[in-house]
């Protein structure tokens, strides 16, 4: 189980460059296609995390349930491992770490904890690095696939809710469908606030998300639907995480302007949502409401209901 | 008789350049130290404005200053090792050709001990203090070379001819 039988460079054997090297000689061995993450925490042995739970690894490079001669982090790792994902250059990451994780090439995010410095009531900065959480990406071609047809349908597209719980493969379905609607022709922008969706490392993004796709990276939601909208000329534009009412107001100008949206909340299906009277009202915008779950593996499609409310 | 020509044409020669050759040293220092601190000035706003990973930005001073190529070396050594054993072993590397004295090479080290990890302000302070303590050390390379620049090269011919005389 797990055991890779060659290496090839894959997007998962990319990570490797960004583990410090006395861990990374242990996971030659391992294959990370599975793994949804790894975790290296000072004074703690090194975890990896598959949909099954996590396992340790030990001197020889072999997975275990059990922590009984698994390898453990060091400071030292750690700190190597800060100076591998900044390149060498933590005063370029700063803001990153203010925010608690690093993007690096791949899609992937490095977590981070540590010490908070405090800075006018919020988080300045963070020192002492305590552990790090690798958020391995996922590019799966083919996750809208279930979905792409009740999305865009005789050359229409309509605004869609992805409603999802945490880890169920909203972002990853939402790369696809940018990517499956770029291939189709039309002109997207993706305003990737949390640097995750498109995973923006020196202007190139981690994943296929097709041609005609234009991306905002780091900027804030509202403010950057607006620009995309004024500067890009998109037909439809991808955001993921709307909640604020700042990001919902600004929806109703993206709607009212004529492009279309596709989006995400969290959530754990659509009753829920519109028990909350402050969604309740920003529902009403979409055209299409599905939620996903983990039940069936990541990526499950439990339900999908139209504007009316009878499901599809 | 022409045997003993040669040889004193030869032994003029080689004094006269041994000792050129020590003045230019001198010079040479003083010409590097100053294209190091024109570097760390650019390093400084690449740093500040431009946020620019250290890779990336020593290739720029490897454009913009000619230091012998000791940021490209930095540069290629961070491929394979981490900042301080990358930086410590391009200045290994290139002090010779750049002519650098002990205490250059310890302001040099001091550099290294910071370089990149810490946080922008402190990048900052950490390259104007290098500069100072560098710009200090030209100073005393370019007294070095008005006095024993013209020393060298002056002893060497002089040096030249002495030995001529005694050996003839």
């Amino acid at each position: 189980m797990y055991i890779a039988t060659n290496e090839t460079t894959t997007i998962r054997s990319g990570i490797l460059n960004y583990i410090p090297s006395g861990i990374r000689r242990r996971l030659f061995n391992i294959s990370l296609d599975e793994a949804r993450g790894i975790r290296i925490c000072s004074g703690k042995p090194v975890c990896i995390y598959y949909s099954d739970g996590c396992y340790y690894i030990n001197a020889r490079g072999i997975l275990s349930r059990i922590p009984n001669n698994a390898v453990y982090a060091k400071k030292s790792d750690i700190e190597e491992a800060l100076e591998l994902a900044s390149k060498s250059s933590v005063y370029s990451v700063h803001d990153e770490i203010k925010n608690g994780f690093i993007t690096v090439s791949g899609g992937h995010r490095i977590g981070i904890t540590g010490t908070a410095v405090t800075e006018n009531g919020g988080i300045g900065f963070l020192k002492d690095i305590s552990g790090l959480n690798y958020r391995l990406a996922r590019e799966v071609k083919g996750a809208a696939d279930k979905v792409i047809d009740k999305i865009y349908y005789n050359n229409v597209l309509k605004n869609t809710l992805i409603i999802s719980p945490p880890g169920a493969g909203k972002t990853t379905m939402l790369r696809d469908i940018a990517r499956q609607l770029s291939y189709r022709g039309m002109r997207v922008s993706i305003v990737d606030e949390r640097r995750e969706i498109a995973a923006m490392n020196e202007g190139q993004s981690a994943f296929d998300l097709g041609f005609s796709t234009d991306i905002l990276d780091g900027a804030p939601k509202p403010e950057g639907m607006l620009m995309m909208l004024r500067s890009m000329s998109p037909e439809v534009i991808i955001t993921d995480e709307i909640g604020k009412e700042e990001d919902i107001s600004a929806i109703e100008t993206i709607i009212n302007s004529g492009v279309k949206i596709i989006t995400t909340i969290h959530g754990k299906n659509r009753n829920q949502l519109l028990h909350r009277r402050d969604l309740r009202e920003m529902c009403r915008y979409f055209d299409i409401m599905l939620t996903l779950s983990k039940r069936q593996g990541v990526g499950t499609v439990e339900e999908i209901y139209d504007v009316s409310g009878s499901g599809l | 008789m022409t045997l003993k020509t040669v040889g004193a044409v030869i032994i003029f020669c080689v004094c006269t350049y041994v000792g050129i050759y020590k003045g230019d040293r001198l010079k040479k220092r003083c010409v590097y130290l100053r294209n190091i601190q024109t570097a760390l000035n650019i390093l400084e706003t690449e740093i500040a404005f431009g946020g620019s990973r250290l890779k990336r930005a020593f290739e720029i001073l490897n454009d913009a200053a000619d230091t012998c190529g000791l940021f490209k070396a930095a540069a290629e050594n961070l491929e394979e090792q981490g900042i301080r054993y990358a930086w410590k072993k391009a200045v290994e590397e290139k002090r010779t050709k750049m002519c650098l004295s002990d205490a250059d090479i310890q302001v040099m080290e001091v550099f290294g001990e910071k370089l990149g990890m810490t946080d922008k302000e402190n990048q900052i302070k950490n390259i104007k203090y290098v500069r100072e303590l560098l710009a200090s050390e030209q100073k005393k390379a370019e007294g070095d070379y008005e006095q024993l620049g013209r020393l060298y090269r002056s002893g060497g011919v002089l040096g030249g001819l002495f030995l001529i005389l005694i050996l003839f």
